[in-house]
């Protein structure tokens, strides 16, 4: 257990050079006077203020144009928290070991070591859990004069990051029933659970897709015909590539053959148009191959008379020999042709029973798709379920250890029977009280009584702290005029009593008009300063006194605050 | 139709020119007949109207010996008694005497028998002989002794010499197988089965231009008229004259240029060149008959080439005529550029087929 207590606060003015000292006590410090406006406020409000909580000034004190800087005892370490309108200096012993102006990561991360305690709470934005800044450490060691009474835990501002139930959760941080470490396990079960929501969602999905494929599938090609399906869309492939290629050819052929046809013709009709002419002249032409002197016949022109009976006698045989190849190549030509025409039928069967193949082997393939996908989502469920198991196995788990943490419950009830006997003891029981003492939801009340039931809660907490949560770090509380509303001397009494009282911290620092009013041997303080001037916190001779450190941490948080504009 | 009516016939028309016509028609076929008859046995020289009807030499250049004759014909048959009316037999007994060489035979060609009819006129009841010539040769000489005499006494008394000295040893009557109607088919078979007794693997086609061209010369040679009775025997020989030899280059000629049948030819390709085979076996009978010089003169070049490059032992057709086919092309670009090598190697197998053929 830590325990930390404030040990002096320099509050000053470096424009006025004015500034305020002020130390502290263990135990019981009271701050006093016997008239308003004298600044008891503003000094409590700046305690906190200066660990880097908001609170809510008087209007007429510029929180902006001052410099506070707080030492703290931390058990045997004393830290020198400075602060200059965003800006934070943290000093262990002399060396400066912190200089931020991010109160919510920087400072919050160096308190927590400092204090070896933080808060972590969901934040609304973020949907996540993360470090609170500092005010919600110290949310139920201050009781403001303007809010504390009639909001218990709402003394401090900017906090709106945190919803205020969430907020108010901060106080089982306090009674050891959160850590960091549940928390965590908390956020950890939280997205587990959203997790599970998420695949339990998505195994119904998964189940509907299932179901439809497997209903899909039913109608498709048994798995065994596989290879033959495949095998019957690469035969007729490969058929009509050879159809393809034999009808190309033969197409070729066939041009060839009817080129040829008519060359054959062609020559036909000149061996006929011989014929023809020989036929019109009527007679067999004797060619004169003879000298017409001495009538000799040259071989050459014996020969040519040779050639001429050739041609005479030979039209017939020569036109045969040409009919003959062209009836040949026309039976050929009608031969090829056939051939041509039941080729192209047979493509055409196979072309019809390629597209029937392929029609049954794209549904082959469908169906193999279809398969694919169920069982890939059939995996996809099992990975599910398997998760869904994991998860909830975690949870479990975690359920398991958060089970190991305080009860809440029990907890609470000592918090209710403290708090009960505190308000009894404040004389301000009311029996319609019972069964509404809630630690997150603090009773509110009227009147005279309202400072006692928020003072007999506050404390009932600090209470239930020292009985179930001996480890937890303590910190000062910081009351301003618990005597509000026109309170009694008895009820002031009886208020001061009980604050005075308290003991299971490390130091309580009071604001309040009039203590010496009510000292009694009950009623002791550890140290009381009485403020009388009017507006005259800050002095000059503070400020010289402590001018040095005044001035030198300004100078540091101004530069750095310079630095970061 | 009957020789009575041929005779009316050509009595309407030119005197004896139809008859004369028939006549040399079938002297032709008659030559050509008797040009295979010897063919095998002797070199000859036919002369053809101008020493007689038909003049047979027994040699082309340098003749010694010589053989005439007369060609008669009718529709049924001749009396000899107008043999003697109109000079036959005197006219041919004459050649012997005129004649310039040894004269071998003498001989009366008819296309039907010869009726001879004599009366005897020393007898009381002038009975007459009466003998039909109708062998395929008969010397006259073996005839009966009054037609010898009737025959001596005509040819005396119109030759004005000695009936004696009249010598019929030399004469004879030869009767022909050829008929008017069909002597031009009788030759031809005759000449067509002579070809194909020679040559087995003859074409058709060689058959009929040998045929056809051996008419051709012969009606040339018949018709060729007016020389002087007196020409020298080498411008008759030129003008009139047919021998052995003139046979042979018809024949081997014929037989070179045939174009075979084209079911000779296939068997020398293969069956991817068969349709460019075709084409070019046509477009060389379109050639043949348009008597194309690029064909005659590659025709020639293939002849040639072959007689130059023998076929090798184990070479096939195919290959030995591509072979042909190359060096030609080589030799005549010319003809290497307008005939495609397919043209020129089925012209190529053309000609080696129809030297294979002359060879046999």
């Amino acid at each position: 257990m830590k325990e930390v207590y404030f040990k002096n606060i320099i509050i000053a003015d470096t424009v006025k050079h004015t500034a305020r000292f002020q130390d502290f006590q263990k135990g019981l410090n009271v701050i006093t006077s016997t008239d308003n406006h004298v600044g008891k406020s503003s000094l409590i409000k700046s305690l906190y203020y200066s660990l880097g909580a908001e609170v809510k000034f008087d209007g007429v004190w510029d929180k902006n144009s001052k410099i506070y800087i707080t030492t703290i005892q931390v058990d045997e370490q004393e830290y020198k928290v400075a602060r200059l309108q965003k800006n934070f200096a943290i000093f262990k012993d002399e060396e400066l070991i912190l200089l931020t102006n991010s109160v919510g990561h920087d400072l919050a991360s160096k308190m927590e070591e400092i204090f070896s305690f933080a808060i972590y709470l969901a934040d609304k934005n973020e949907k996540k859990v993360k470090l609170a800044p500092p005010a919600l450490t110290y949310m139920p060691y201050y009781i403001d004069q303007d809010k504390g009474w009639s909001d218990l835990y709402g003394s401090f501002d900017g906090l709106d990051q945190f919803t205020k139930a969430e907020r108010k959760k901060s106080l089982y941080y306090h009674l050891r029933i959160y850590t960091r470490y549940t928390i965590e396990q908390m956020a950890k079960r939280d997205e587990l659970k959203e997790k599970l929501d998420t695949l339990k969602k998505s195994e119904a999905e998964l189940r509907i897709t299932i179901n439809a494929l497997s209903n899909e599938l039913n109608n498709i090609v048994p798995a065994d015909s596989v290879e033959e399906l495949q095998r019957n869309i690469s035969l007729p492939k490969e058929k009509i590539t050879d159809l393809v290629k034999k009808i190309g050819n033969l197409r070729n052929e066939i041009q060839e053959l009817e080129s040829s046809i008519s060359q054959s013709e062609h020559q036909l009709s000149i061996i006929r148009e011989y014929k023809k002419i020989k036929d019109d002249k009527g007679t067999v032409g004797v060619p004169e191959h003879t000298c017409p002197r001495c009538g000799y016949n040259f071989d050459e022109e014996l020969y040519e008379t040779v050639r001429t009976n050739y041609n005479i006698s030979n039209e017939d045989y020569l036109t045969q020999q040409v009919e003959y190849i062209v009836s040949t190549l026309k039976e050929r030509l009608a031969k090829r042709e056939e051939l041509y025409v039941q080729l192209s039928k047979q493509l055409q069967d196979v072309e019809k029973s390629y597209d029937e193949s392929e029609d049954a082997y794209n549904v082959y393939l469908r169906g193999k798709g279809l398969q694919e996908s169920l069982n890939r989502f059939s995996l996809a469920l099992k990975d599910n379920v398997f998760n869904q198991h994991e998860i909830a196995e975690e949870i479990k788990d975690i359920d398991k250890e958060l089970r190991k943490l305080p009860n809440k419950k029990e907890i609470e009830n000592i918090y209710i029977g403290y708090v009960r006997l505190n308000i009894m003891g404040l004389g301000a029981w009311n029996a319609s009280y019972d069964g509404t003492i809630k630690l997150l939801q603090p009773i509110k009340a009227q009147g005279s009584l309202a400072s006692k039931i928020i003072l007999a809660q506050c404390i009932g907490l600090f209470q239930t702290m020292a009985a179930k949560s001996s480890t937890v770090t303590k910190f000062p509380l910081v009351i301003d005029s618990p005597r509000g509303n026109e309170a009694s001397d008895t009820s002031s009494r009886d208020i001061l009593e009980t604050i005075s009282k308290i003991d299971s911290l490390p130091q309580v620092i009071l604001a309040t008009v009039h203590f010496e009013k009510f000292v009694t041997d009950d009623i002791k303080a550890s140290k009381v300063t009485v403020l009388n001037d009017k507006n005259k916190l800050l002095n000059e001779k503070d400020y010289q006194d402590h001018q040095s450190i005044i001035e030198d941490t300004f100078e540091l948080l101004k530069s750095f605050a310079m630095t970061r504009k | 139709m009957t020789g009575t009516k041929k005779k009316k016939a050509i009595a309407i028309d030119t005197s004896s020119g139809s008859m004369a016509f028939n006549r040399f028609e079938m002297q032709i076929s008659q030559v050509l007949h008797m040009a295979i008859e010897l063919y095998d046995t002797r070199d000859f020289l036919f002369v053809l109207d101008h020493y007689d009807d038909i003049t047979l030499f027994d040699d082309a250049s340098n003749p010694q010996v010589v053989s005439y004759y007369q060609m008669k014909t009718s529709d049924e048959h001749i009396l000899f008694s107008t043999a003697l009316k109109d000079d036959w037999i005197t006219k041919l007994y004459i050649q012997q005497e005129k004649s310039d060489w040894l004269v071998k035979e003498l001989g009366l060609i008819t296309n039907c028998p010869v009726h001879i009819s004599i009366s005897k006129v020393e007898a009381k009841d002038k009975k007459s002989v009466t003998v039909i010539l109708d062998k395929e040769k008969t010397p006259f000489v073996s005839f009966r002794e009054e037609i010898i005499s009737k025959i001596k006494g005509d040819i005396a008394e119109k030759s004005n010499i000695s009936i004696d000295d009249v010598d019929l040893s030399k004469m004879v009557h030869i009767k022909t197988t050829l008929s008017i109607e069909r002597h031009r088919d009788i030759v031809e078979k005759e000449l067509t089965d002579f070809l194909n007794d020679k040559y087995s693997s003859i074409s058709v086609d060689s058959v009929k231009t040998i045929f056809s061209t051996l008419i051709a010369l012969l009606t040339k040679k018949q018709s060729v008229e007016n020389l002087d009775e007196n020409a020298v025997f080498d411008k008759v020989r030129a003008k009139k004259g047919i021998s052995r030899s003139d046979l042979d280059k018809v024949i081997s000629r014929s037989m070179l240029i045939s174009i075979p049948d084209i079911n000779a030819i296939v068997p020398h390709f293969a069956e991817d060149e068969l349709l460019n085979m075709f084409n070019a076996y046509t477009q060389i009978s379109g050639d043949r008959m348009k008597k194309d010089i690029v064909l005659e003169n590659l025709i020639l070049s293939l002849d040639e080439e072959m007689q130059q490059l023998k076929i090798e032992k184990d070479e096939t057709v195919a290959f030995y005529v591509r072979r042909i086919s190359e060096s030609v092309r080589n030799k005549d670009r010319y003809l290497s550029a307008i005939r495609d090598e397919m043209y020129i190697r089925v012209l190529g197998t053309c000609v080696f087929i129809n030297k294979m053929r002359v060879r046999q």
